[in-house]
């Protein structure tokens, strides 16, 4: 080290000290690299634009990316759970999605930019906010439950009738076979008619 | 000792705190942690007993940044405080730089204050340094809001009296819990020991 004043020395390690532990000026952060929530933020938006297969397919591949990251952190966690599942649930039923399904997709994200960008926000509030996205997001899935049942009971009678159909070409196999047997059948009956009809002749000319 | 690299322009020094057990050392580190975590690479390692007692140490390393063109490194260790444990204490305290003695303000702590601070001075002369000839100390007085709780606990100058007449170690009134004094606490142990470090290398 080198030799300077012993005053200069204490003056700069206090400067140094000072900013280390200073509350009020925190430094970058270095033990977490900043995990921005820009890709996300444009997933939402182009779903809320149009809704297509490879949009949800980049949501749900951007939330699986960003979990790791708030791993420790059980509240934007939670949100970007609730946000895949939604999105999931949207790629596998497509147009017959729930309507509100959408909201909860917007909401959640709104929820979860807002606790994460604010990272001064008093913890209680945080736990507000996504306690009401959870609220929100349970009331749905008893809706889609709802749904589901009188759908899959349609869906049940509906194979029920179509069982009753035979397929199509073996309808028309039977048909022919049914025109066949009429046709000769009527063919022996003309010829049988035309015996009879020469018999009586015959019977007439005696 | 520290740790110089002449070349790398790095300096690391070892600070460790020590006091008699359930003192607040280990709540010190984890006040500073709290406080500095979203700012250093490193985490805080711990290793306790099943009755969360420190058993071997805690450790807090972290990058200062520069001081007068050197890197310092800091490392901040505990050492476990109950008696039995000084084999370990003995260990941690190898290649010491600064000492921050965490006293427990406690009336009925009086006398394991003053145990510790001589055990303090036995492990020290283990490693030839001696606890009175200028080794950077610092002392705290912790736990002093206890006595807002109806707690008896000693004036200052019954543990000046006990601890600090012979060091004269620059003095904090601290409450680990609370965070009082805490940064206070650590940031002269910082500066003593660098400070210290320059006048043995001059």
């Amino acid at each position: 080290m080198e030799k300077p004043s012993r005053e200069h020395l204490v003056n700069d390690i206090e400067n140094r000290l000072d900013d280390f532990f200073d509350d009020s000026n925190p430094l970058p952060s270095t033990t977490k690299p900043t995990v921005s929530m820009e890709k996300l933020k444009s997933m939402v938006l182009s779903i809320d634009w149009e809704i297509t297969e490879t949009c949800l397919t980049d949501l749900i591949g951007e939330t699986d990316a960003l979990m790791p990251h708030y791993q420790e952190d059980r509240l934007p966690h939670t949100l970007l759970r609730m946000l895949r599942a939604v999105g999931r649930y949207i790629r596998l039923h497509k147009a017959q999605s729930h309507p509100d399904a959408i909201k909860r997709v917007m909401s959640v994200f709104a929820s979860l930019e807002q606790i994460t960008n604010e990272p001064q926000m008093d913890e209680s509030l945080k736990k507000t906010i996504v306690a009401k996205e959870i609220a929100a997001f349970k009331k749905l899935k008893q809706q889609v439950e709802a749904q589901r049942t009188p759908m899959a009971d349609a869906r049940n009678t509906c194979d029920k009738e179509t069982a009753d159909f035979v397929p199509n070409h073996q309808f028309k196999q039977a048909m022919n076979a049914v025109e066949e047997r009429l046709n000769s059948q009527v063919a022996a009956l003309k010829t049988q008619l035309v015996t009879l009809q020469k018999e009586l002749d015959s019977m007439r000319n005696r | 000792m520290a740790v110089i690299h002449i070349r790398n322009k790095e300096v690391q020094i070892k600070i460790v705190y020590v006091g008699p057990g359930r003192g607040g050392k280990t709540t010190n580190l984890e006040y500073i942690f709290s406080k500095i975590r979203h700012r250093i690479l490193s985490d805080m390692v711990s290793i306790k007993t099943h009755g969360d007692r420190t058993l071997f140490f805690d450790f807090l390393p972290f990058d200062l940044g520069q001081i007068q063109g050197y890197r310092i490194k800091t490392q901040l260790y505990t050492v476990p405080g109950q008696v039995k444990y000084n084999a370990t204490r003995k260990l941690v305290l190898k290649g010491v730089d600064g000492i921050v003695f965490v006293a427990d303000s406690m009336d009925v702590m009086r006398e394991k204050n003053i145990l510790a601070l001589q055990n303090l001075e036995e492990n020290l002369s283990y490693y030839d340094i001696d606890l009175y000839g200028n080794f950077p100390v610092v002392m705290q007085y912790n736990k002093r809001d206890l006595a807002a709780d109806g707690i008896p606990i000693m004036d200052i100058k019954t543990m000046d009296q006990d601890l600090n007449s012979r060091l004269r170690a620059p003095l904090f009134e601290a409450s680990a819990l609370k965070g009082d004094n805490v940064i206070s606490t650590v940031k002269k142990a910082i500066s003593t020991t660098i400070v210290s470090l320059q006048d043995q290398l001059a």
